[in-house]
């Protein structure tokens, strides 16, 4: 099954043929072999040279409609612990707590985890 | 702390997780090695905002994906934000495309999903519309003089994009009868259920089937012209009479492929009476026999068509040439006389038709005759003189009637009637 270039080179079909260059040129410098450099060349001359092909492209490629991400959490130099710390504050978010494995996650802490807890970022956690 | 951008990822992370647990649903194990894009996901994300989408994600987090699959393929379709059928059409796109090769009957109907949601975007237009504008929108600006963008395809035409796109993949295993084309072929001719479940117009539904059914006949087409072009050689070596038969089995094969398609019925129809004629010809009843022998269920296939639809009556004929030929190499007399029903039923003008059944009818009279040696009941003589005011006015010219005429008059003068 062929990927659709939209979508492995994480590109926008709306924003144009200079952002996809754009795009595709800076990953063609990333680029460490050059095998991978000629994948994305091909890939640029398919969306950039054919019209017809940029559009059926982007007509099979899945429109971006999941939330936007925005910036990873800042990692201060020294960190500070401001607040104390209780256990519910350790407890995991249910959603993430479900996909640990058993072991990692024993059924009695899964029925602490399973309550209204608000998760810290692993940041704070004051064990790492 | 727990941020805004925090959240925001674990509802993609969770997005993927529901994205991937509904996949496997739809596929099995296949979904090991065709896991789509993380960008897919937006379908779990663009599902949260319809109707029970919220509920059925949830669902889906909790493990049971079920309710989920019954939202994103529910009917009608056309009153589903844009993005969501965006989202379906390539989403079951990509579950035909896995299963295609190993269960193109499942495949098929995501194909045919999928194409549902083409034909809903197809009809919201503004959509695809706005896309197009974004792609090729410069494209169009840099060319001045050109009064449309070259490369633009009308949103309404986009579902036909599709449909073409299903015949190619059907017309390209036309000559080996792979599973891929089956689920193509199946997909085009299950159009008409596509527009039901996209809720699309009257004028959409039959531009959709019009367009379905010449690629479908395209590969069909190519799938007997295999077949078509051995007999032609067959028959100008001489042998169609012995090579026929092995040959035409293959439509067995493309029948089944097609999903027992009328085009391969109608194939079937047009060669076998014409090795059928060369065998009758020849009185070689023991190949005519065998000849025909495997294509009752699609003779009788395509029968039950003719008499459900009278506007196919261009084939009754020929359809009732096959009956003609059934009843000639039928042993059993019962038997035999409903083929021959069967053939002047499907076809009441059909001159063989008639000829056999008259002479059939005779015969039984004849028979039955043959049993009144001195007594005759009376039922017994009405049913005789019947038979034979059917077969004369069936066919006045079958060659024993006037002695079977006479046979019953001598009955009627000298036996004593009971």
């Amino acid at each position: 099954m062929d990927e659709n270039p939209f979508e492995k080179y994480g590109l926008d079909p709306r924003e144009g043929v200079v952002a996809i260059t754009q795009r595709l040129k800076e990953l063609a410098e990333d680029a460490t072999t050059d095998a991978e450099r000629d994948r994305i060349r091909a890939a640029w001359e398919e969306l950039t040279l054919h019209p017809a092909r940029r559009l059926r492209a982007a007509l099979h490629a899945h429109p971006e409609t999941r939330a936007p991400l925005g910036l990873p959490p800042s990692l201060p130099r020294h960190r500070v612990l401001t607040t104390e710390l209780e256990l519910r504050d350790l407890a995991a978010r249910p959603s993430a707590l479900a996909a640990l494995p058993v072991v990692i996650a024993p059924a009695e802490l899964r029925a602490h985890g399973a309550s209204d807890v608000d998760a810290p970022p692993l940041d704070d956690d004051p064990h790492l | 702390m727990w941020r805004p951008e925090d959240e925001a990822l674990l509802g993609r992370l969770e997005d993927e997780v529901v994205l991937e647990r509904l996949f496997r649903h739809h596929v099995g194990t296949l979904a090991e090695r065709a896991l789509p894009h993380p960008r897919a996901a937006g379908l779990v994300a663009s599902a949260r905002h319809v109707t029970d989408g919220y509920i059925a994600v949830q669902a889906a987090l909790d493990g049971d994906v079920k309710p989920l699959a019954r939202v994103i393929e529910a009917a009608p379709m056309r009153d589903r934000p844009a993005d969501l059928l965006h989202h379906v059409a390539l989403y079951y796109g990509r579950v035909a495309s896995t299963l295609e090769g190993v269960a193109p009957d499942a495949a098929a109907n995501a194909w045919m999903r999928s194409l549902a949601a083409w034909l809903a975007l197809g009809e919201e237009r503004t959509y695809l519309g706005r896309l197009e504008e974004a792609i090729l929108g410069n494209e169009a600006r840099r060319k001045p003089g050109l009064a449309k963008k070259p490369s633009a395809i009308a949103p309404e035409r986009v579902p036909l994009e599709m449909v073409a796109d299903l015949g190619k993949r059907a017309e390209a295993t036309a000559r080996d009868l792979a599973a891929p084309g089956r689920a193509a072929l199946l997909a085009l001719a299950w159009v008409g259920e596509a527009a039901r479940i996209a809720g699309a117009s009257p004028e959409t539904t039959k531009r959709a089937q019009q367009a379905a059914e010449r690629q479908r006949n395209a590969a069909l087409d190519a799938a007997v012209a295999v077949i078509g072009e051995a007999l032609d050689e067959a028959n100008a070596r001489g042998e169609l009479t012995t090579a026929g038969r092995s040959i035409l089995q293959r439509t067995l094969q493309v029948w089944a492929w097609s999903g027992q398609d009328e085009a391969v019925e109608q194939f079937l129809v047009d060669r076998l009476a014409t090795i059928g004629w060369e065998l009758y010809r020849a009185r070689s009843w023991d190949t005519l026999r065998a000849t025909f022998e495997p294509f009752r269920a699609m003779i009788e296939s395509f029968a039950q068509r003719v008499e459900r639809d009278p506007s196919r009556i261009a084939f009754a004929a020929p359809c009732a040439q096959m009956f003609v030929f059934l009843t000639d190499i039928e042993n059993v007399p019962l038997r035999k006389r409903e083929l021959a029903e069967r053939a002047v039923h499907l076809c009441p003008t059909h001159r063989n038709g008639r000829l056999n059944l008259a002479a059939l009818l005779v015969d039984e009279a004849s028979a039955a005759m043959g049993g009144m040696i001195v007594f005759a009941r009376r039922d017994d003589v009405e049913r005789v003189e019947a038979l034979l005011k059917r077969a004369e006015t069936l066919y006045p010219q079958t060659g024993d009637l006037p002695g079977a005429k006479a046979m019953l008059e001598r009955v009627k003068r000298g036996r004593i009637a009971l």
